[in-house]
């Protein structure tokens, strides 16, 4: 014959359609079958052999028994071992396999590789009646390239990554490789002979029949299509299908359907989708205006807050450069930024500067300007985002406002007022604050150079720091108050004053610095120096004014004649005399409420015992630490006065000597001031016989709040017990 | 009567003693003799003083009293035409406080002493009807002339 093996091929395909349109050749071959090189042989519709031709036998190493179930063993390429015999295959499903590569197993266990046609033989009536075989052996070295290449397609079609079937006209399934099987998740045998379109989903079957039947009757070559399959399971995947003809001399042979699942790509693709969708609407909806410009500030897009801040409408801003609404005296600078920004490699800007509304309001708005670039670094366009400002710039202003007015009214105060932080740097300072310390402190600096460090007490010597009071408020966050110091200035002079450091908190109550007034105290200092001054000049002129009065009494005693008036001058020069010496107590060192009550008790003792004649001793056996009030004194001297001098006169008993104890104590709410001699005492009844002056001694102490008592101890006790109602009160 | 700083003060003259004295007219002497008059001071001496000095013009002490619950009592108890009253007491209540009750309880009206002019005390004092005031320190003769002139106003 002398064809290459694809001529044989092709007519041996010819040959075996020829045949099997013969349904006698089942009976009887043609003789001329026996001479052929081809593999021959026939099966009835059970699968029992009713003829072969030598060729046959030659290959199959045996001549096969008519009658018996043909064991001509014919595997296709691809499937493996063990499957049914492409003999039986054919039987099972009557279609036509056309120039398959396959494989021949002998009776000795080798295979040989072989092209086979196998077809199908029906009667008048369509029943299958038989099956009519043909291989032809391709194990010879001529044909082995193509053997190979025949293994090497069918491996790779068996294993492609796509499913691929074939499919006759009524779209039942010829041969379908392994990814097929996977895709649908059925069973090669479940496939096989099944109707492919029964496995479509039945929203998209019909779309898919409509196109197959257009290329089956030659209309298209091929189509493609996205199409649901229902796995075995139930679940619908979605495949993406490519279905082409093949066909003889335009006569359709069967269709190849080769089909990928793109469920995951398909699913990827949608949460894209939505996402994208999701990423318009923030940006659509954001509350912020953004917009995108390209390099001439021409906007492209813009969002609802670009139109609500600049009240145009999405058209007419889409018409606008962003220099258009912007306030003229702002635009050059931002021409100028912008103009940069698209030149250099991405930088960010911001400005604050005043938009012009649709409606002519201006508002001020802060812009930040950003770009996009392609992956060279060109400029692609141009990010707007903008916040409108004027609230928080009115805030800030009305905030400045009041800044402004709260130092002013620092400023004004008479009182030197600063500020600090927490660290104790100076933030503010007013100006009598700079009169005070005599030059002006640093702002920024510490307040230790400008005052703590030229602090002193008021007795002269330095403040130590940690003592000072602004340190202690800010270290101890509290206000110090009732500490007076001293300010040395830069001349000299030292100005005394008063600090009244307070922390300043914040809303959340930390420390965030102090504020100090310091209250210039140097008048009053003043006023206390000169007041003392007059209280001791006073002082002085009282006591020179009573000692002066005794004197005159003395010198009235010296100059009568008359004994009684002598005698009557004498006891008001005693009286006015104890007066004198009481006062020369007061005013000591200062004290103008008080005094000492040792001191008085001396001072008038030591004044009455001047006068007493002869050698009596006014001993002071206890006198009580204390201080009594400046009014108990002048009633205390004469009451003391009056005890003593009748002490003198009677309670000596005649004689010229004695001893008077005098002792001043403190009870619980009262005082008890006694007067003791070693006379023969007295009743206290019997005092109106008397001129002894004891009623004033009552009625004084009376006017203390007291009484007078006597007793008998057994000489004279005369005890006056008093009060200090001044200090009471 | 003898000075406090000569002397010590005797009790004072009891009720009913008549006591003669230079006087112009009858109507005079009649009023002097029944005129009896409070003394509020707390200063023993001053008290002991005005004491001397308005029975030695004929007129009767109803009581020297030195505390304003004292004051009030004998108010009450001996009803005197008149009271001389220091302003300044010690205590809770001054003379200003002791005058208004004793006016309102026993219609006493006072003759006010005090160191101070202060127009405060005396508009405080006048729902008491002063019928005068004597500046401290005072001389005797101007006491008994403020004390002539309140006895021929009631």
């Amino acid at each position: 014959m002398g064809m290459g093996a694809t001529g044989y091929r092709d007519g041996m395909g010819a040959l075996a359609k020829f045949l099997a349109g013969l349904p006698r050749v089942l009976q009887a071959p043609p003789e001329v079958i026996e001479l052929l090189p081809l593999a021959v042989f026939a099966c009835d519709a059970s699968g029992r052999l009713l003829w072969s031709n030598r060729s046959a036998a030659e290959l199959w190493q045996s001549a096969g028994s008519p009658g018996q179930l043909c064991d001509f063993k014919l595997y296709l390429a691809g499937e493996g071992k063990g499957l049914e015999t492409a003999t039986a295959r054919v039987l099972r499903i009557p279609t036509a396999i056309l120039g398959a590569a396959g494989m021949a197993e002998r009776r000795d266990g080798t295979r040989l590789p072989v092209v086979a046609h196998v077809h199908p033989v029906e009667n008048e009536g369509g029943e299958l009646i038989g099956v009519i075989t043909c291989c032809l052996d391709t194990s010879t070295v001529a044909a082995q390239a193509l053997r190979e290449q025949n293994q090497r397609l069918a491996v790779t079609y068996e294993h492609a990554t796509v499913g691929i079937a074939e499919i006759d006209a009524e779209g039942r399934r010829m041969r379908v490789n392994a990814t097929a099987c996977a895709v649908t998740g059925r069973s090669r045998e479940e496939l096989l002979g099944g109707n492919v379109f029964d496995t479509v989903h039945p929203e998209d079957r019909e779309e898919d029949l409509r196109q197959y039947r257009r290329l089956v009757a030659g209309d298209i070559d091929r189509y493609s299509i996205e199409k649901r399959i229902v796995r075995k399971d139930g679940a619908a995947i979605w495949a993406s299908v490519m279905c082409s003809a093949v066909r003889d001399d335009g006569e359709f042979l069967y269709a190849v359907r080769i089909f990928q699942d793109i469920t995951d790509a398909k699913r990827a693709a949608q949460a894209l989708a939505e996402s994208e969708q999701r990423l318009a609407a923030t940006y659509e909806h954001a509350g912020i205006a953004i917009s995108e410009v390209d390099e001439r500030g021409q906007l492209l897009r813009v969002n609802e807050a670009a139109c609500a801040i600049t009240g145009y409408s999405r058209e007419e801003l889409l018409g606008l450069t962003i220099f258009d609404v912007t306030h003229p005296d702002d635009r050059d600078a931002d021409v100028e930024s912008f103009e940069q920004q698209t030149i250099d490699a991405g930088k960010r800007y911001a400005v604050e500067k005043r938009l012009i509304r649709k409606d002519g309001r201006i508002i001020w708005v802060s812009v930040t300007s950003s770009t996009v670039r392609d992956r060279a670094g060109r400029f692609l366009y141009g990010i707007r985002v903008m916040r409108d400002i004027t609230s928080r710039l009115r805030a800030q202003e009305a905030l400045a406002a009041s800044e402004r007015r709260f130092r002013e009214l620092l400023e004004g105060l008479p009182a030197a007022v600063y500020t600090t932080d927490a660290a104790g740097r100076i933030t503010f300072y007013n100006q009598a604050a700079v009169e005070l310390a005599g030059v002006p402190p640093e702002i920024g600096r510490s307040d230790e150079q400008w005052i703590t460090r030229r602090l002193y007490q008021p007795d002269g010597a330095p403040l130590p720091r940690e003592e000072c009071p602004m340190v202690i408020a800010l270290r101890e966050n509290r206000p110090v108050r009732g500490v007076e110091a001293l300010l040395e200035r830069p001349d000299g002079t030292r100005a005394p004053f008063i600090p009244y450091p307070t922390p300043l908190r914040d809303e959340g109550d930390e420390l965030i610095g102090a504020v100090n007034m310091l209250v210039d105290i140097s008048e009053r200092k003043q006023a206390e120096a000169n007041q003392k001054v007059l209280l001791d000049e006073l002082s002085h002129r009282v006591k020179n004014n009573m000692q002066m009065l005794h004197s005159l009494l003395r010198a009235a005693q010296r100059e009568t004649q008359s004994a009684e008036a002598r005698a009557v001058l004498a006891d008001a020069g005693q009286r006015v005399g104890a007066m004198a010496a009481a006062q020369q107590v007061l005013y000591e060192a200062g004290n103008a409420v008080s005094y000492n009550a040792k001191d008085f008790l001396e001072g008038v003792c030591g004044g009455t015992k001047q006068v007493f004649t002869g050698n009596i001793d006014i001993v002071i056996s206890h006198c009580a630490p204390e201080r009594l009030s400046n009014d108990t004194a002048m009633p205390l001297a004469l009451i003391l006065n009056e005890l003593l001098t009748n002490a003198a006169k009677y309670g000596v008993n005649g004689r010229d000597e004695g001893s008077i104890r005098v002792h001043l104590t403190k009870e619980l709410d009262s005082f008890e001031l006694v007067v003791e001699d070693d006379g023969p005492g007295f009743e206290l009844g019997d005092v109106n016989k008397r001129s002894s002056g004891l009623g004033l001694v009552s009625g004084l102490a009376r006017q203390l709040g007291g009484a007078l008592k006597v007793e008998r101890a057994p000489g004279a006790r005369c005890r006056v017990q008093f009060f200090d109602r001044a200090s009471v009160h | 009567m003898a000075s406090p700083l000569l002397a010590c003060p005797t009790s004072p003259v009891p009720r009913g003693t008549a006591v003669f004295a230079p006087q112009d007219d009858l109507s005079g002497q009649i009023s002097k003799a029944a005129a009896r008059i409070l003394i509020v001071e707390d200063d023993f001496i001053a008290a002991s003083e005005i004491e001397a000095v308005l029975s030695d013009e004929g007129y009767q002490i109803a009581g020297i009293a030195n505390r304003a619950q004292d004051a009030v009592r004998l108010a009450k108890a001996e009803l005197p035409d008149l009271a001389i009253m220091d302003i300044r007491l010690l205590g809770r209540m001054d003379g200003v406080d002791v005058a208004l009750q004793i006016f309102r309880e026993s219609g006493v009206r006072c003759i006010f002493a005090t160191a101070h002019y202060d127009p405060a005390v005396r508009a405080r004092a006048q729902p008491a009807a002063p019928l005068g005031w004597l500046a401290k320190p005072y001389a005797p003769h101007a006491l008994i002339a403020m004390v002539r002139q309140a006895l021929a106003e009631l």
